[in-house]
């Protein structure tokens, strides 16, 4: 029994490490195919994220948004539900957070204060945003990918238009809002870096998250429902309230995570395009197997990634969209539960077979 | 004003050509029961196919032959890995547009270093217009029907096949059977998941066609992420017919409508990402209006036993 | 009268070790309807599945027409002229009946499928063999009578020799039942032969020429009808094969816990599946439901705990009234269920045994720490002391229960619903499939349960030997009504429990009594 438990356990790590090594080897070769300097260029894409201290910290300011878009995503993925409304509600609790700021600047609020309530600004972003695609789905049985989806494209057109009609700097040549009062800003860990104290509040809600799926009745709760939803019924659990309540924690910590990001490295709120944070968080949550303590992980990888290959991007010509498809890759052969299945199998039934013939 | 309204009823079948496109390939992998939210990275990898390959061999018919090919790589690996690797289909088609997004400016990159577009680059072909005779001559209805591109004429025909597909051919009918109920096709000998790779299949090669409209018809040139959200318009198209192509294409002429306005009003001062946002949010309303009308027909039906 | 197929000496052992024939038996001649009739589990569906190509097997053969028939898939065996009606429609509802019979062999040209052709080939067979089915219908507006014709229709479009019907009557309304039978005696007047699988003896004595009755997995015997009546078929149906005894001291019911008062129930498809059930648990005491599977007693079991909603009727516990109510708050009126299916609503098989055991009482007051989380130490010294009082064999309480044996599955799962703190227990098919030693323990834990806490137990199970020993009070359902109880379930004799299960005979209201 417990050898079954063991070969298991090796064997998703293995995986996991087996579809990062592919996606990697691909991603190499992509960059070896198209760089007039292949080993400077993997050298940039492979290690660059560590060779300076600024671009370390651009490493952490994808980092920070990472853990809170996926600890959000592990309640929607745990639940078993595939509710993309982190997208939509990182943009606009962007947007509305700018706008907050902005408005707020003036009033003389202490620092911590200011930052705190921009982030709850956030956080109600999230909560608002985030429960109609969980409401319909629930209560009237909506699909809520479809509706989620929507919800995005709307939520993008919705925040171009409050920064068009109601931020709008005059004073710039470009579309952006005004600009972030210095007192509303995260600050920076180590000046003139991406690294800023909303590390702290990303881990905090890494930790929170962590608490509530297994030390509390609800994170039981939303396990079960996802594990098995029959078994959910059967014994008695409130589905429709666990599964709302999970997706909307879901919005509410990519709603955090928007506020944190633009508080954290943005002067002005400029996205004219959805960002693709909500779908990152989709990864993250998947490299960690739903289980949050393992966010931070799932996080840094992909952040050291994306890093690798921004600075791969400003230090050659190379573009920075070939990680997409790395990405791709990576998901692909994580999710697939038949990927390397049969492998597994064989493992285990000779596991086995040799404790029987141990027995005889 | 009648030149004016000619033009943009013009406007608006010229932008719903994509929609078509995509609204009727969702519907087929819909009938088998399936959602293909992977619309937007097939017409993707078909629009930056076809304007490779037929610049570089000018050849019309061996760029969209490779638009169509390349469209149903995608549906085969998507299909691969869900049906067979049991990986869970939303997620790969999710994964399946963002890795499309990148890997089409990659591969542009790769083959022109332009990460823009490929306007100056390549001198790719593109399919012509078409001057309907006589009909061209009828005043205001010429004007908006005719001098459309071939492929604006032909989703109307894709129309007309899939409806045929779907209802009157022996493949359509196993489509529709195993979409209702996969274990009795499986008893009389009908594999699901043939039938789920062929939809997919099949879905693939008219968002192809989509596709390439987009960049061998409305543009004549491949730009970075240039179907931008076009493929998930259509699939709540068809979301909101569920799965009829005739009621699928009104929908979606409906929403190439609003995107037809948005751009009229981009040169007034009518804020037009309001309009933009219709589509959306009209899918939204009409999915909880028909949510709402089912619960009422069940309940009628449940007082009448 | 030739003979078209031949099973000898058929051996299928499951990949659990679990032998489900032992050199079984069957032989069908052209032209004749013959019974196949046993007890659940003993064997007919495995049997029939095999003939169908559905499950391989490990010794015998199959002939058909005196040849061997390596049948290896449904496909196979459809082409070799076999057809199966089985107990679940295998139909697309929006499309019509022409499009259903003719799925997978569509008539026409090249890709078009030809409709009126298909229209044509079904109504032919149709009015061949007098069916009365309308082949331009669509499936939806079918009654159920007429969609099991269809079901029909498709095996003999199919050209089938040999129709196996699984259970037919158990869907259909007496007169459906009566037309189905003039059907199937004109199908056999064409020299097809049918092997027709039913509980229902009365009917099998009305329609069959032969009967082949099977008992835990061995053939008992063949025989023509002409030399059996209801009472003798039923003997041979029913037997003890492992007698496990189970001790118990005499019931002393105090107050009542249960009280079900004319409940009915109607299933989507408009069936009367539970019709007009009375009856009462007391403190204390355990009663059983026995009765041939599909009867109404699963339902019965699952309106009680809330899965199903009341159609008309009331079912109350403690003197409250479960309507309306749903299962959370039902078990917080003392209800505890140990359901039939323990992969689909037992279990959540990918968590470990501790989340399984916490899932009915996580929100519960005593595991609350800090006010918003739980208590893990207490959790966890819980959780190990039912491990152990349960003899749960794993590795510790954070192993996924899919690791575990269907044993100690069941194991984790009446662990749960026996330490809930219930007055009432509800156990559905407690002990289907697991072995002896669980078996003895889950029933032992039962009797443990009402005779030193006092606990109400509603029993329901298709194994009789279960029913008779545990029971104090015993049911019989059929039909969906109770045909029959005995305030002693220690008196009744197998063949007399068996001869009112298959409703050979039945009790009338002053015998029974009352029923609390």
């Amino acid at each position: 029994m417990k050898e079954t438990r063991k070969i298991e356990f090796g064997f998703e790590i293995f995986r996991i490490v087996v579809a990062l090594a592919i996606a990697y080897g691909i991603a190499l070769l992509c960059i070896m195919l198209i760089s007039e300097d292949p080993f400077q260029a993997v050298y940039m894409f492979a290690v660059g994220p560590f060779t300076s201290v600024r671009r370390f910290g651009q490493l952490f300011g994808k980092f920070i948004p990472y853990l809170l878009t996926g600890a959000g995503m592990c309640f929607v993925y745990a639940s078993n539900r595939f509710n993309l409304i982190g997208e939509g509600v990182y943009l606009m609790s962007g947007c509305l957070v700018t706008y907050a700021a902005v408005n707020m600047g003036d009033m003389g609020l202490p620092h911590l204060v200011f930052v705190l309530l921009l982030i709850l600004v956030g956080a109600l972003t999230g909560a608002v945003f985030g429960s109609v695609p969980a409401v319909l789905r629930e209560k009237m049985g909506i699909n809520e990918t479809v509706v989620s989806i929507m919800m995005n494209y709307a939520l993008l057109y919705l925040a171009t238009y409050l920064v068009k009609t109601k931020m709008y700097d005059n004073s710039i040549t470009y579309m952006a809002s005004k600009q972030i009062p210095e007192d509303a800003k995260l600050t920076a860990l180590i000046s003139k870096t991406q690294l800023h104290g909303g590390i702290f509040i990303g881990l905090i809600a890494v930790g929170i998250t962590a608490l509530i799926f297994y030390r509390t009745a609800l994170g039981y709760d939303i396990r079960i429902c996802g594990a098995n939803p029959k078994f959910a019924k059967a014994s008695g659990i409130n589905m429709t309230a666990t599964l709302i309540l999970a997706q909307v924690m879901g919005a509410v910590l990519a709603g955090i995570g928007g506020a944190v990001d633009i508080l954290g490295i943005y002067d002005r709120y400029m996205w004219t395009a959805l960002t693709n944070m909500g779908f990152d968080g989709l990864i993250v949550a998947v490299l960690s197997k739903k289980n949050p303590i393992f966010v931070p992980l799932g996080a840094f990888l992909l952040a050291y990634m994306r890093t690798g290959a921004s600075i791969l991007n400003y230090t050659s010509d190379i573009p920075i969209e070939f990680v997409d498809i790395m990405q791709a890759i990576i998901i692909l052969l994580i999710a697939a539960e038949h990927f390397m299945g049969r492998y597994k199998e064989k493992l285990i039934f000779k596991a086995s077979r040799k404790k029987n013939e141990g027995v005889a | 004003m009648l030149d004016t309204v000619a033009k943009f009823l013009f406007a608006v079948i010229r932008v719903s050509t994509p929609l078509i496109f995509g609204a009727v390939a969702a519907c087929v992998t819909r009938k088998a029961g399936l959602l293909n939210l992977a619309i937007e990275s097939m017409m993707l990898a078909s629009a930056l196919t076809g304007v490779l390959v037929s610049g570089a061999t000018q050849s019309l018919m061996l760029g969209m032959l490779a638009g169509f090919c390349a469209a149903i790589a995608i549906t085969l690996i998507i299909s691969y890995s869900s049906f067979v690797l049991k990986c869970d289909l939303y997620l790969v088609s999710i994964a399946m547009n963002t890795a499309l997004v990148g890997g089409t400016v990659f591969v542009m990159y790769l083959c022109t270093k332009q990460k823009a577009n490929t306007a100056g680059a390549i001198a790719s072909l593109y399919v012509g217009n078409l001057d309907i005779p006589l009909i061209k001559d009828i005043p205001f209805l010429g004007q908006i029907i005719s001098g459309h591109n071939v492929l604006t004429y032909l989703s109307f025909v894709m129309v007309a096949l899939v409806w045929y597909l779907l209802y009157k051919t022996k493949i359509g009918l196993r489509i529709r059977s195993v979409g209702e109920n996969p274990q009795a096709a499986e008893s009389v000998g009908i594999s699901p998941t043939k039938i789920y790779f062929l939809s997919f299949g099949m879905s693939g090669f008219i968002a192809a066609l989509g596709g390439m409209y987009m960049s061998m018809g409305y543009l004549t040139w491949f730009a970075r992420d240039m179907i931008a959200g076009r493929g998930m318009i259509s699939m709540s198209a068809m979301n909101i017919a569920s799965g009829e192509p005739i009621q699928a294409t009104l929908a979606a002429m409906v929403f190439g409508a609003a995107d037809a306005l948005s751009n009229y009003m981009q040169l007034g001062s009518f804020p037009s990402e309001l309009i933009s946002m219709f589509p959306y949010i009209c899918t939204i309303v009409i999915l909880v209006l028909m949510a709402v009308a089912r619960t009422l027909k069940a309940t009628v039906e449940r007082n009448k036993v | 009268m030739a003979e078209v197929l031949r099973m000898q000496d058929i051996v299928k052992i499951y990949s659990n070790g679990f032998m489900a024939n032992k050199d079984v038996n069957l032989v069908v001649n052209e032209g004749e309807i013959h019974a196949l009739v046993g007890e659940n589990g003993a064997g007919k569906t495995t049997l029939m599945k095999i003939l169908f190509g559905m499950e391989d097997f490990q010794g015998g053969r199959v002939l058909l027409d005196g040849a061997d028939a390596n049948i290896s898939s449904p496909l196979d065996a459809i082409a070799k002229g076999i057809g199966m009606v089985h107990q679940h429609f295998m139909q697309v509802p929006s499309l019509t009946v022409a499009e259903n019979v003719t799925l997978g062999i569509e008539p026409g040209r090249g890709m078009a499928f030809d409709k009126k052709e298909a229209i044509a080939i079904t109504q032919e067979i149709s009015d061949k063999y007098q069916l009365k089915v309308n082949a331009n219908e669509k499936i939806a507006d079918l009654g159920v009578g007429l969609r099991q014709k269809v079901e029909i229709l498709k095996a003999l479009v199919r050209k089938c020799r040999i129709l196996i019907l699984d259970e037919p009557t158990a869907v259909l309304t007496p007169q459906e039942t009566q037309e189905l039978f003039v059907q199937l005696k004109a199908l056999k007047k064409g020299g097809i032969a049918i092997i027709f699988i039913s509980h229902k003896l009365e009917e099998v004595m009305e329609l069959c020429d032969r009967v082949t009755v099977l008992r835990a997995g061995r053939t008992v015997g063949t025989d023509v009808i002409e030399n059996l009546n209801p009472a003798k078929i039923s003997r041979m149906m029913v037997g003890r094969d492992v007698i496990l005894e189970i001790e118990k001291e005499l019931a002393k019911p105090t107050d009542l816990v249960l009280e079900i008062d004319a409940l009915q129930y109607k299933n989507a498809e408009n069936v009367m599946m539970v019709d007009g059930v009375s009856f009462g648990i007391r403190r204390g005491e355990i009663v059983g439901i026995a009765g041939v599977e599909g009867n109404g007693q699963n339902q019965v079991a699952e309106l009680i705990s809330g899965m199903l909603q009341i159609s008309s009727g009331d079912i109350r516990i403690c003197g409250k009234s479960v309507r309306g109510k749903n299962v959370r708050e039902i078990r917080k009126m003392g209800m505890a269920y140990i359901s039939e299916d323990r992969m689909v609503y037992g279990c959540a098989a990918n968590l470990p045994i501790r989340e399984n055991i916490m899932a009915d009482r996580i929100h519960s007051k005593e595991y609350r720490k800090f006010g918003f989380l739980i208590d893990t130490k207490k959790i966890n010294q819980d959780i190990d002391k039912l491990i152990e009082d349960f003899e749960v064999s794993c590795d510790d309480r954070t192993q996924p229960v899919r690791m575990l044996s269907g044993g100690n599955i069941q194991k984790v799962i009446v662990a749960r619903e026996f330490s809930s703190g219930a007055h009432l227990i509800l156990a559905n098919q407690p002990t289907r499939g697991i072995d002896v030693g669980t078996t003895e323990m889950i029933r032992k834990t039962l009797v443990k349960k009402s005779r030193e806490e006092g606990v109400a137990v509603l029993l329901v199970s298709s194994d009789l030997n279960e029913v008779l020993e545990v029971s104090d009070r015993l049911l019989v359902m059929k039909d969906g009504k109770i045909v029959a109880h005995f305030k002693d379930a220690s008196t009744v004799s197998e063949e007399l429990l068996g001869e009112y299960m298959l409703g050979v005979k039945t009790m009338t209201p002053e015998e029974m009594g009352e029923l609390v």
